[in-house]
């Protein structure tokens, strides 16, 4: 959405210039892109490569990384943390989110683990953001010495 | 009370603390102990699901738990001895920590060094002071953000945020992605407070309207919100009449802004700034007090956790300077900011140091501009800048001056004119320029 | 629909606040069955929570007054009430300052009036004085009346503290509990109904605050009108609270003592009240015309009044009786065994075990028996706050108790032990605000910020029930709407379902 709310500036009867913010990093560049029958000629204000291929996407096919959490039963804690393992199309954003809303996981869980292959048919798994250790006191998976101790809020 | 001795006590295992124990540890210091409140290393990592970490430290898009889970893996490699489930009560100026947990009872901590790192706690609705009634479903950003990603329950259904800070803006999305309504988002500045790319990514996609020049004036509900009534505001942010609204909401967020967490440092008697509400540091990033060093947002508030990494290896390796004997000596310089700068972090800088190896100064603007210089001046002299395309109040600048940059003679020069800032002898001014402007001089980056 | 429980009393008190709860503390020494009914979900829970916190020393009422006559010897009462039930108080002294000469005589008249009332040892005093006890107060103050009897305490803390040693002591609680109708038979009440309980009683007293005129409508009379006025506050953080030692009071209004700036027991900074006629009995929001009116008020006795400072702000308000404003304490006309303990604003809080003695000896008058318990207990202990003991303390504390070295409420230093003991203490509560009350977990700088999601999961576990349906205060104010992912999977049927194995290390 946010390509079609950014300025579109025409300069001549074919080209099209889009100015769009950059958010690959938290720098966020403001990039100016030369478009032409919904190709892109050229792209400018990025301080880095990342900077074009993000424009490019950003008005042909957007993406975005979908970050969310599963429900673990036995876990340290009662939800894991995932995201996609890469950005995903926009558009398919909403069938991930139900994806993995649906979904239950037993503990333990490793960080990077698989948790949905091929999230909304996007060839993109949904991975596991931390460890999740079955109960108080073996975490973290490494075994060095914790004082870990009762906690009301687990 | 069981005593402990140690060389190194870390206090909060956030980023910062984890960092810094690690690197301490790396650096040579002999037992350091890590020492958090909350069941889990990581701090508030943990509930930052969100992506957006480590890009610049890691050359990675991480999460925070990733991130965290990889500085917790280092810091057990590296021996830091960690208790959790334990605060620390007490703080005194000869660095002795009053801690206590359910297993070890009371612990009294004698350390060589202490490194405080406990964060920052979040502006809440007294702060600010929104009138109205007082109904559940009124939340700081960060506790609505761990009720929905640490314990798995939803704060609310239909949401108003207050603040465009990142911790509001990225919770606009989590609620969304949740299946809530965000309502708005209503900032009381006439720009946001948060990253432009969170504005993008989390309103702009979602399609939650931004309200900048706007606020709260305010709640309604006696049981649970039941809405709020909102106001544009004039250039002196006072609510301007005839232009309110109500929005029906069960939910209120705040993302009003951090406050660095110094009750302990308080009464460690260290000196606070009152900009930043944090500890005046060295660039070792040592407080008032000596042997008590801090880093993160306890120091002052930062937008990437990746600056936090860093100032916290700063305040690790200026712990272990102390405790192995090797601390820089010699005079010291004073920073100040100035034009178009609000704060400088460091605030005293080791002359030692500039010669020796790279110092990173952290600093923040007073308001955007674009292209423009920030410098680092010493009497009238430009000694370093670096152009920055756009500042931004929200986005926190670093500037690192390569060793050896800044001469002993540079400064000593300064100090003999006698110029600016002669009553506390010479000073490392920093300040904004536009981009042309002093081209005599200096040394460009 | 259900049948209603039944049960008898020999009094049952209405209204479990500063007053209620006094008085049903004052008749479990004699032997009676006393029940005391409450609409809100725990004591406390209406004007007790939100008020000056102050026990004054009784120098503003007209005398002859009940007020002044109540105030004066309430005030007296606090040392030993306070000690039994192991509230805090503090005889800090107050002071009435005078900005100008013409205000400074007024202090004068002030004294004269509080000495025709009964205070003791009131003394007007220099501005040097003034300045060497309050170094902050405003430079131009003139001088002050310095009355060495007034004081503060903690309002909710005693109201919770009568309330627990009337319990001990044979009286019975009933939270949640809105009187929705009250029985009537030739002159005498037979009857108060709550929505799942009827309460057949031989006396009633009114001690129900705002709502006092409607619960004696209910019985058929309509002597009095009580017309609520609003009153502001700001609550400051603790750093702030060594501004001022003791209550600092401007020349009282004819409506109001003016806007105070006081220490609380606790040790936080108030400022407050404004006075503001509002037309509802439930109206408990702030405003910012009136807030900023407090700021003013406040900021002419203490010019550097700390505002940054501020953690919180609320309205509580006062039970304004019409006609005559002053307390109504007394058999109502026509009912002989309904006694009125209306109207009480402030001095409320300080006349409250007075008047407690008052209704005691009405009731005796009206035809009720006092026999005295002979194990009757005076004494409610204090429950146990870690920020009370001293390290060695807290260590065997943590020894015996693992839940004592679990700070869950980081700003005010208050234990898991301490919240698990305020859920389970003889008057329990089930609210986060009723663990606030008790406990202070969310009562500090971060108002909960920290805590509040771990106060919830405490409470839940406590009590035994879902997350989802803990309060903030009762009713409908839950904390958290349900299990997360929930919304998602209600709205499933606009995604189309695509089934997929989950969990599969692929």
């Amino acid at each position: 959405m946010s390509a079609e709310m950014d300025t579109a500036v025409i300069t001549d009867k074919t080209k099209e210039i889009r100015e769009l913010t950059c958010i690959v990093c938290p720098v966020g560049c403001s990039l100016q892109a030369t478009i032409e029958d919904g190709n892109v000629l050229d792209v400018e204000g990025n301080s880095c490569k990342r900077g074009r291929e993000y424009a490019v996407d950003e008005l042909c096919a957007p993406k975005r990384t979908v970050t969310s959490t599963v429900r673990v039963e036995g876990g340290f804690l009662p939800l894991v943390p995932v995201r996609t393992a890469a950005p995903i199309p926009k558009e398919k954003i909403d069938q991930a989110l139900f994806e993995v809303a649906k979904a239950t996981l037993e503990a333990p869980v490793r960080i990077h683990q698989v948790i949905i292959a091929d999230v909304a048919g996007t060839g993109v798994d949904v991975i596991a953001s931390r460890s999740m250790p079955k109960t108080v006191g073996t975490y973290p998976a490494s075994g060095a010495k914790t004082v870990l101790v009762h906690d009301a809020c687990v | 009370m069981s005593r402990i001795e140690c060389d190194v006590a870390v206090i909060g295992a956030g980023p910062a603390g984890l960092a810094a124990a690690e690197r301490a540890k790396q650096s040579g210091a002999g037992r350091v102990i890590l020492l958090d409140r909350d069941r889990e290393l990581g701090g508030i990592l943990n509930q930052c699901i969100h992506n957006g970490f480590g890009l610049q430290l890691l050359a990675q898009e991480l999460t925070g738990p990733e991130y965290a889970e990889h500085f917790i893996n280092k810091t057990f490699d590296s021996g830091v001895e960690t208790m959790l489930n334990t605060m620390v009560l007490d703080v005194t100026r000869d660095r002795q920590i009053i801690a206590i947990n359910s297993d070890e009872g009371l612990m009294r901590i004698d350390a060589e060094a202490i490194i405080l790192a406990m964060g920052a706690r979040e502006r809440n609705r007294g702060a600010v002071t929104i009138p109205g009634t007082r109904p559940a479903g009124v939340f700081t950003a960060g506790a609505a953000q761990r009720f929905i990603n640490m314990e798995g329950y939803m704060p609310g259904r239909r949401v108003v945020i207050l603040g465009s800070g990142d911790i509001g803006l990225i919770m606009a999305r989590r609620m969304t992605w949740e299946g809530a309504k965000v309502e708005a988002v209503l900032e009381i500045l006439p720009f946001p407070s948060g990253l432009t790319r969170n504005i993008v990514q989390c309103l702009d996609d979602q399609g939650i309207p931004l309200y900048l020049s706007h606020t709260v004036i305010s709640v309604k509900g006696e049981e649970r919100v039941e809405g709020v009534t909102v106001a544009r505001v004039d250039e002196n942010l006072k609510p301007v009449p005839g232009s309110e609204w109500d929005i029906e909401c069960d939910t209120l967020l705040l993302s009003i802004g951090l406050i660095p967490e110094n009750e302990l440092s308080r009464e460690a008697g260290v000196e606070l700034d009152a900009v930043t509400g944090g500890p005046v540091v060295t660039d070792e990033m040592e407080t008032s007090v000596p042997g008590i060093f801090a880093c993160g947002n306890v120091v002052h508030i930062h937008d990437l956790v990746d600056n936090v990494t860093r100032e916290a290896w700063a305040a690790g390796e200026g712990a272990a300077r102390l405790v192995t004997g090797k601390q820089p000596r010699g005079a010291t310089i004073r920073t100040r900011a100035g034009d178009g700068i609000r704060y400088v972090v460091p605030h005293v800088v080791h002359v030692q140091n500039l010669a020796d190896r790279d110092v990173r100064l952290f600093m923040r603007a007073t308001h955007p501009a674009e292209n423009v210089r920030v410098e680092v001046v010493v009497g009238d002299n430009v000694l370093f800048s670096k152009f920055e395309r756009v500042v931004r109040p929200a986005e926190m600048l670093a500037l690192t001056i390569p060793a050896g940059k800044i001469s002993e003679q540079a400064i000593a020069d300064a100090g003999r004119r006698g110029e600016e800032g002669s009553k506390n002898g010479p000073e490392l001014v920093v300040r904004v320029t536009p981009r042309d402007v002093h081209k005599r001089g200096g040394v460009q980056a | 629909m259900a049948a209603t429980k039944r049960i008898t009393a020999d009094v049952v008190v209405i209204g479990a606040g500063i007053v209620g709860t006094a008085i049903a503390r004052e008749l479990s020494k004699y032997e009676l069955s006393v029940v005391l009914v409450e609409k809100e979900a725990d004591v406390a829970f209406g004007t007790t929570k939100a008020n000056t916190a102050l026990v004054h020393a009784g120098y503003d009422a007209d005398p002859g007054t009940l007020k002044a006559k109540l105030n004066v010897a309430g005030n007296a009462l606090y040392p030993k009430i306070t000690q039994e039930l192991g509230v805090l108080y503090k005889n800090t002294g107050s002071l009435v300052v005078a900005l100008d000469e013409d205000q400074m005589l007024h202090i004068h008249e002030l004294k004269i009036r509080g000495e025709k009332n009964g205070v003791p040892r009131l003394e007007v005093i220099p501005a040097e004085r003034l300045l060497e006890l309050e170094p902050h107060v405003n430079p131009d103050a003139v001088g002050a009346l310095w009355a060495p009897t007034g004081g503060i305490t903690c309002p909710w803390e005693l109201a919770i503290a009568y309330t627990e040693n009337a319990v001990l002591n044979g009286a019975r609680v009933l939270l949640s509990s809105p009187v929705i109708g009250i029985d009537v038979h030739e002159g005498r009440v037979t009857t108060v109904h709550c929505p799942n309980i009827s309460i057949d009683a031989r006396f009633v007293v009114n001690a129900a605050g705002v709502w006092a005129d409607d619960i004696e409508r209910m019985a058929g009379r309509d002597d009095f009108e009580v017309t609520p006025r609003r009153g502001e506050y700001y609550l400051f953080d603790k750093r702030a609270s060594r501004i001022v030692a003791r209550p600092l009071f401007p020349v009282p209004t004819p409506f109001s003592k003016g806007i105070v700036v006081a220490p609380t027991v606790d040790g936080n900074l108030l400022a407050g009240p404004n006075s503001v006629l509002t037309g509802r009995k439930d109206d408990y929001a702030t405003t910012a015309p009136g807030l900023a009116e407090v700021l003013e008020g406040a900021r002419k006795l203490i010019p550097d009044l700390p505002v940054r400072e501020a953690i919180t702000n609320f309205a509580g308000l006062r039970a304004v009786a019409e006609p005559g404003g002053d307390f109504i304490i007394g058999v109502s006309p026509g009912l002989s065994n309904f006694i009125n303990a209306a109207g009480i604003q402030s001095p409320g809080l300080t006349a409250a075990p007075a008047i407690a003695e008052m209704v005691r000896d009405i009731l005796s008058d009206v035809g009720l028996e006092l026999m005295e318990k002979p194990d009757f207990d005076p004494i409610r202990k204090r429950p146990l706050r870690f920020t009370e003991l001293t390290r060695e303390e807290q260590a065997r504390m943590v020894a015996e108790d693992p839940k004592w070295g679990h700070i869950i409420c980081r700003c005010e230093t208050v234990t898991e032990a301490e919240i698990v003991a305020a859920l389970h203490s003889p008057v329990p509560c089930t609210t986060v605000d009723g663990v606030k009350f008790r406990t202070r977990a969310g009562a500090g700088r971060c108002q909960g910020g920290f805590c509040g999601p771990r106060v919830v999961a405490i409470i839940a576990r406590e009590l035994g029930i879902p997350v989802e349906k803990v309060t903030k205060k009762g009713g409908k104010s839950r904390i958290v709407m349900g299990p997360s992912k929930e919304p998602l999977l209600e709205c499933s049927c606009s995604v189309e379902g695509m089934e997929k194995e989950v969990g599969d290390d692929v």
